[in-house]
């Protein structure tokens, strides 16, 4: 194969968080055009489009014509869950080495904030999670949402690894701190263990600060071929590797459920194709569904040992200042809750320089994750600021 | 206890749920290889097969609702090898730990409801 020579030439996003009144797809025009016009585009050069619907639904192709894109030469909807950004981006990428489309434009959506319910009751709704017979099951003996399936995996970990409730809050802590120097973030006051391990239950051993907010808002990236992305106004990112995988767990003895995730042999596939380990990356951008899942994909990405992810968490290094900065934007946890945009959006800024006081000095390398369903996607993307030498 | 909701029978559950209420737990069988899967195995193929009804706790986690008192859940590994995300009942989330014996019990969660198969220690 010849060398991949693409790049993220344009971000694009909304307010994001607590904003009310405006459909995903309004929201998802908004952020196309700006990710467009932030790559020095004009929306007649889009000839290719991804969407990607949150859990609320109302995204589809449809923004096409409400954008007024003709001649597509790509146009589909991606649903990967919480790895679409990721697979959307390898996606554009495929298409536009094979020569397929040009400049592809790549969004996720989702306004599941209602002003008049929690937050919670927006993935945890029991009305839409119903089914009958055998499936239905496990949510008739309380299962509801993804929560208490991440509880379960994450009290394997703390079972086989030793992980402990305060490893875990110390990603939310640390994440926290990333926080505050982020305008965008929707949490910013500081935070510490004691603060979350004071915190409520949500579904034990997960307390409400090892979980990560719901927002409403949209995020887009346009995707070129790396040429054209280092002739436009913005640093061009370059793409340098990319892996999923989608690990299909069965439900039986023997399983990894819980102790292995899809972030390694993903991880193993996009640093093959970047020719680089994980001790060339420089930031890490996770996918923070809960504490656990940054601490988990932290050692399946081989960044510690494995079991070992909590002990990394405590030592500080994912935090300002360490060794090992991660999720630097805040997260899902603190930031914003824009599926696998929150990761991405976050390394397009570091990669380009423009992350403000919460800027990585050396940002050569950068590992973004996406994770979706329950542990059952997996995407992984490596990005930089230089072309592949 | 609080429930979110009653579970409904179809077609495809209904010996499931009749054994169930007498305290009998089937598993799907593959005739090819003889291995037992989880009851929800879609594989027309297979066909029903009693399990002994005993295994160990894999994992457990306690949901707790704004609304309603908490309501403890794990996921059973049978003895026959499939797993099962359900209810533990009979224990206190304290005493709960990864390798813990329990065998299954029908729980009916709720007026109008087909039974669970919750499980209970040995």
């Amino acid at each position: 194969m010849t060398r991949l020579d693409v790049a993220i030439a344009g971000l694009g996003m909304t307010e994001t968080g607590k904003v009310y009144g405006r459909s995903a797809a309004d929201f998802a025009a908004e952020a196309v055009t700006a990710a467009v016009a932030d790559a020095g585009l004009g929306l007649a050069d889009v000839d290719g489009l991804l969407v990607n619907p949150g859990i609320g639904g109302g995204l589809d192709l449809r923004l096409a014509k409400a954008l007024g894109l003709g001649d597509l030469a790509l146009a589909a909807q991606v649903q990967s869950f919480g790895a679409s950004a990721a697979v959307m981006v390898q996606t554009a990428a495929l298409a536009i080495a094979a020569g397929a489309a040009d400049v592809v434009a790549c969004v996720f959506a989702d306004a599941p904030l209602r002003e008049d319910r929690g937050a919670g009751a927006a993935y945890a709704d029991p009305t839409i999670r119903r089914r009958p017979g055998l499936e239905g099951i496990p949510a008739a003996a309380g299962l509801v949402g993804p929560t208490p399936h991440y509880a379960l995996a994450a009290r394997r970990h703390m079972d086989h690894y030793g992980t402990t409730s305060e490893q875990f809050g110390a990603v939310a802590v640390s994440t926290r701190a990333w926080a505050a120097r982020n305008p965008r973030a929707q949490m910013r006051e500081a935070i510490t263990v004691a603060d979350h391990q004071a915190s409520r239950w949500i579904v034990e051993p997960l307390h409400l600060l090892d979980c990560c907010l719901v927002s409403n808002g949209a995020i887009a990236v346009v995707v070129t071929g790396g040429e054209r992305a280092r002739g436009g106004p913005r640093p061009a990112v370059h793409v340098h590797g990319f892996g999923q995988c989608h690990p299909g767990y069965t439900e039986r003895a023997g399983s990894a459920f819980g102790l292995v995730t899809g972030a390694a042999a993903s991880g193993r596939r996009a640093f093959a194709m970047a020719g680089v380990g994980p001790s060339d990356i420089d930031v890490r951008e996770i996918y923070d569904c809960y504490t656990y899942t940054t601490l988990v994909s932290l050692e399946d990405y081989g960044f510690c040992a494995k079991g070992e992810g909590g002990a990394l968490a405590e030592s500080g290094a994912l935090g300002p200042g360490g060794d090992l900065p991660t999720n630097t934007g805040g997260g899902q946890l603190s930031g914003y809750y824009l599926w696998g945009m929150t990761p991405l959006s976050e390394a397009v800024l570091q990669a380009r320089g423009e992350a403000g006081e919460r800027q990585v000095d050396r940002h050569d390398l950068l590992l973004v994750s996406g994770n979706g369903g329950v542990l059952d996607h997996h995407a992984t993307l490596v990005l930089s600021p230089h072309p592949r030498s | 206890m609080s429930f979110p909701f009653a579970l409904s029978r179809d077609d495809r559950s209904a010996a499931f749920f009749d054994a169930l209420a007498d305290g009998r737990l089937l598993l799907r069988r593959d005739p090819a290889s003889g291995t037992l899967h989880g009851p929800a195995a879609s594989d027309p193929a297979f066909t029903w097969a009693e399990a002994d009804g005993e295994g160990t706790v894999a994992s457990w986690a306690v949901v707790h609702a704004r609304d309603a008192d908490p309501v403890l859940v794990g996921i059973v590994e049978l003895d026959e090898g499939p797993w099962l995300r359900t209810q533990l009942v009979g224990v206190d989330a304290d005493d709960v730990r990864a390798g813990l014996r329990v065998r299954v019990t029908p729980v009916v969660p709720g007026a109008g409801s087909e039974p669970i198969p919750a499980f209970t220690p040995v």
